[in-house]
């Protein structure tokens, strides 16, 4: 099996057999990367679109002796969602967080989907380094020095993005778990 | 590590070890074996990540088939860019010591070559490169024609 190094070599001289390998392995991850950032899977996949295009494009300018291609391609996808999440702020008034509360209402019947919603707005609602922090090292199975590395920290400051984001986090859900005990009981995790 | 290092890890990489940096799990392991009363830092921290599971992911139907349709811009890349991917090769591929040197020794072989063209002569004003002998004997057709015509008139007289 080819390595990612000899996969982008490959890609450099415009082999797209290549870059349909490299899109197998690193696409899926990406894409929920993107879901997680932004909530949505429609934008989702236009991220990882971007992003791979970006690598069609610009792989010559990935240095494997600096980052895994792993760590390179989250990186770009980093950037563009946050791109994405600024214009989405900057073109409403509704932050992410109340959009997804609105959903959150729609869908209180269904227990686990409610869950899921709630924890997606509660990470949306999180500041945007300590959203990225928290899923791109409890999610996406990179090291704390790979996402510092991606978030262009220290590794100290990471800890310290992850130690805010989660005890925030914790606080919320926790918050929301109470309210939702009131009606039902059984729903108290935290 | 001590357990107030211990407690900063829970809180910023939760209660499951095995999601911690490797560098400190056998660390964290051995603190833990020290201080029991440190599982229950971990069993708080390990809440959250239990919480976070439910946070799943789409299918993401049609993923890679909308990926690898896309229509991707011709990589063909220009002369320098070649000639530097030549000379310079990419991560991933053998270095190839030999091409830059190659490379910086053009200028001395077209230097020897042309040089060869020439050859220094002594004059009153000092020294001069003119063309070599041989190349200076190498006559035009238009001059061979002008000779030959003299010589048909010659021999007609």
């Amino acid at each position: 099996m080819l390595t990612d190094e000899q996969l982008m070599a490959a890609i450099v001289n415009g082999d797209r057999h290549a870059y349909a390998e490299v899109v197998r392995r690193h696409a899926r991850p990406l894409a929920a990367f993107a879901w997680r950032m932004l909530g949505n899977e429609s934008e989702a996949q236009d991220i990882v679109q971007e992003t791979f295009l970006r690598l069609w494009m610009q792989a010559q300018r990935w240095d494997s002796q600096k980052s895994a291609l792993s760590t390179w391609l989250h990186r770009i996808a980093h950037n563009l969602c946050i791109d994405s999440l600024r214009k989405l702020r900057a073109s409403s008034d509704d932050d992410i967080a109340e959009l997804l509360d609105d959903r959150e209402s729609a869908e209180q019947e269904v227990s686990r989907e409610s869950r899921q919603v709630q924890l997606h707005a509660a990470i949306a609602a999180l500041p945007e380094r300590q959203r990225s922090a928290l899923i791109l090292t409890h999610f996406q199975s990179l090291s704390n020095k790979e996402v510092a590395e991606i978030l262009d920290i220290s590794v100290n400051a990471l800890e310290s993005l992850l130690s805010r984001a989660r005890r925030t986090l914790k606080h919320r859900l926790t918050t929301t778990e109470l309210a939702s005990a009131q009606t039902d009981p059984r729903s108290l995790r935290l | 590590m001590t357990p107030e290092r211990f407690t900063q890890l829970v809180d910023s990489y939760g209660g499951e070890l095995l999601r911690w940096p490797e560098s400190l799990q056998s660390e964290a392991r051995d603190c833990l074996a020290e201080s029991p009363q440190l599982g229950t830092v971990l069993q708080q921290g390990a809440q959250l990540d239990q919480a976070l599971e439910y946070w799943t992911v789409p299918a993401f139907a049609g993923l890679e088939a909308r990926l690898l349709q896309q229509n991707l811009p011709d990589r063909q890349k220009g002369l320098i860019d070649r000639m530097a991917v030549w000379l310079i090769p990419l991560s991933g591929t053998p270095v190839s010591w030999w091409r830059p040197a190659a490379l910086a020794c053009l200028p001395l072989l077209m230097g020897l070559l042309i040089g060869g063209q020439f050859e220094l002569i002594d004059t009153e004003q000092g020294l001069s490169f003119e063309p070599s002998f041989e190349q200076s004997l190498e006559l035009s057709l238009e001059e061979e024609l002008y000779f030959i015509s003299l010589s048909d008139y010659a021999e007609s007289l």
